[in-house]
């Protein structure tokens, strides 16, 4: 099975060390831990005031690493500017964007989420994610924002039927609208799994059977998390087509316009 | 990696029926899947509030249920609220004749109150371990959840209180700021920590062993399974370390037993 990962960052993290920080670094872990491709966005650029700083350090990373290493946009539909970040990030090769409207501060459904996702559907790439970047017991105290909700998501992105989108480090998928909305099923999306149980409480099965095993993906977390956690859960899937299809060819296709 | 075989030093399992979302057989397929030879288990009332002494010996008493069922696979930690002092000394006591190996505390009490001196005094006599549910929460809203949770600075002044006590702080990747953890454990040689918990940063488990060494570190799931060994695969570890974390260190812990 060839992993593609959902998520991975370069950058800083400003609230706690973290050992990978350059595009080496990262394919060295990919390379220890048998991990082919992933989607790499900036970490740094989320709490730069100007996110587009961090997307030309990302994008400056990851240049010589183009066929391993795909890169994804920060976005701030509330910074001047936002749609020409945009436009220079997909000239430059950018398959999606991430939004953070926890970090950000605004609202999906409110004037500037609406711009950004209505944005990022009609140039026709992949708006993704981060429920969190770190459990929030353990967080840094200006580490503030709420964990994205699976509600509130699913609200913001229902006015956008094209949109082609991935939810990373979420958890309780079962109650959330993507599942119990038979109306999601048409959608191209993808949910990482990366936290759920495989053999404690086959989580994984279970979602695939209410959902389809075609919108599961998997993200490492680095650098914040170590990749093996996520890699161990695919490969005690006793569906090994369920693996490779949450392990690599979901995310390919998402990725396909 | 799963195929060493290994101890989990902080688990749960429900005893009779479901509890947690799973049965006592599902944690053993689970944990056979992942080289989990050993489960040390609890069921402790995980609520703000002091159990009844009825309560404590319920949920001692459904995991004695499993303990009698599969000997060979769960040992148990006989939860304790300390408040009902002769209730819970007695209930100790019940506890190891049964043969618990040791105790476990939730977050009733902070470690260095002097309503633990007791335990700590019966833990020594009889050389068996405590786990503690423990944790450094950053965020007030989720600290006002457990105001009573100890910290590993609760751990350490009681530690240095009693230094022939074997503390165990439970889980490393699930109580919050762990860097904060690790500094207040480099002093407190008598206070282990369990790798359990829900967290697998990158790096975790190589900080573990640089600030508190191989020798105090017990490879432990709470129900975090492939994520529990998912970490040990993170880090940097020689065969010879991941054998004292996967086993030896909590047999020695065991084997000290009077």
């Amino acid at each position: 099975m060839e992993f593609f990962d959902a998520h991975a960052s370069l950058g800083h993290w400003p609230f706690r060390s973290h050992p990978v920080r350059t595009a080496a670094q990262l394919l060295a872990r990919y390379d220890s831990c048998g991990i082919a491709r992933g989607l790499v966005g900036s970490l740094s650029a989320v709490c730069y005031r100007d996110p587009q700083a961090g997307n030309d350090e990302l994008l400056a990373e990851l240049a010589p690493h183009r066929e391993r290493l795909l890169p994804l946009a920060v976005l701030d539909p509330g910074y001047a500017g936002f749609e020409r970040d945009l436009a220079a990030c997909q000239a430059a090769g950018c398959v999606g964007v991430r939004l953070f409207p926890n970090y950000h501060r605004y609202e999906l459904t409110a004037a500037p989420g609406r711009r950004a996702l209505g944005a990022v559907a009609e140039a026709g790439l992949l708006a993704c994610f981060v429920c969190r970047h770190e459990d929030r017991r353990q967080r840094h105290w200006l580490d503030d924002p709420e964990d994205l909700e699976l509600a509130a998501l699913a609200a913001g992105l229902q006015p956008f039927p094209t949109l082609r989108f991935l939810v990373l480090e979420g958890i309780g998928y079962q109650a959330s609208p993507f599942v119990t909305d038979p109306r999601w099923r048409e959608r191209r999306f993808g949910l990482d799994v990366s936290r759920l149980e495989t053999v404690l409480y086959g989580s994984i099965d279970q979602l695939a059977a209410s959902l389809g095993g075609d919108k599961l993906v998997c993200g490492s977390g680095l650098p914040l998390k170590g990749p093996h956690s996520a890699l161990l859960k695919l490969d005690l899937l006793p569906d090994r087509a369920l693996a490779a299809a949450v392990g690599g060819t979901n995310l390919m296709a998402l990725l396909q316009p | 990696m799963l195929g060493i075989p290994k101890i989990d030093a902080h688990m749960h399992v429900p005893g009779e029926g479901r509890r947690y979302g799973f049965t006592t057989e599902d944690a053993l397929r689970a944990a056979d899947r992942l080289g989990i030879v050993k489960l040390c288990c609890s069921i402790p009332l995980a609520e703000n509030r002091n159990a009844t002494p009825e309560e404590m010996r319920a949920c001692n008493d459904a995991l004695d249920w499993a303990l009698q069922r599969w000997p060979d696979r769960l040992l148990g930690y006989a939860y304790l609220d300390p408040g009902w002092h002769r209730e819970a000394l007695d209930e100790a006591r019940r506890c190891l004749d049964r043969g618990f190996i040791g105790f476990k505390f939730y977050h009733q009490y902070l470690a260095d109150e002097p309503v633990l001196y007791p335990f700590y005094e019966l833990a020594i006599q009889h050389r068996v371990p405590m786990l503690w549910h423990a944790g450094r929460p950053w965020c007030n809203k989720l600290h006002w959840q457990q105001p009573r949770i100890s910290d590993a600075g609760n751990l350490a002044r009681a530690s240095r209180r009693y230094p022939e006590a074997v503390f165990i702080e439970g889980h490393i990747g699930g109580g919050g700021d762990w860097e904060w953890s690790l500094r207040e454990l480099r002093g407190a040689p008598g206070v282990y920590l369990d790798t359990s918990g829900s967290v697998v940063d990158d790096g975790l488990i190589d900080r573990c062993v640089a600030a508190v060494g191989v020798e105090r570190l017990l490879f432990a799931t709470d129900m975090t399974m492939e994520g529990g060994v998912g970490k040990l695969l993170d880090a940097q570890l020689t065969p010879a370390q991941t054998q004292a974390i996967c086993w030896d260190n909590m047999q020695g812990i065991l084997d000290r037993r009077r």
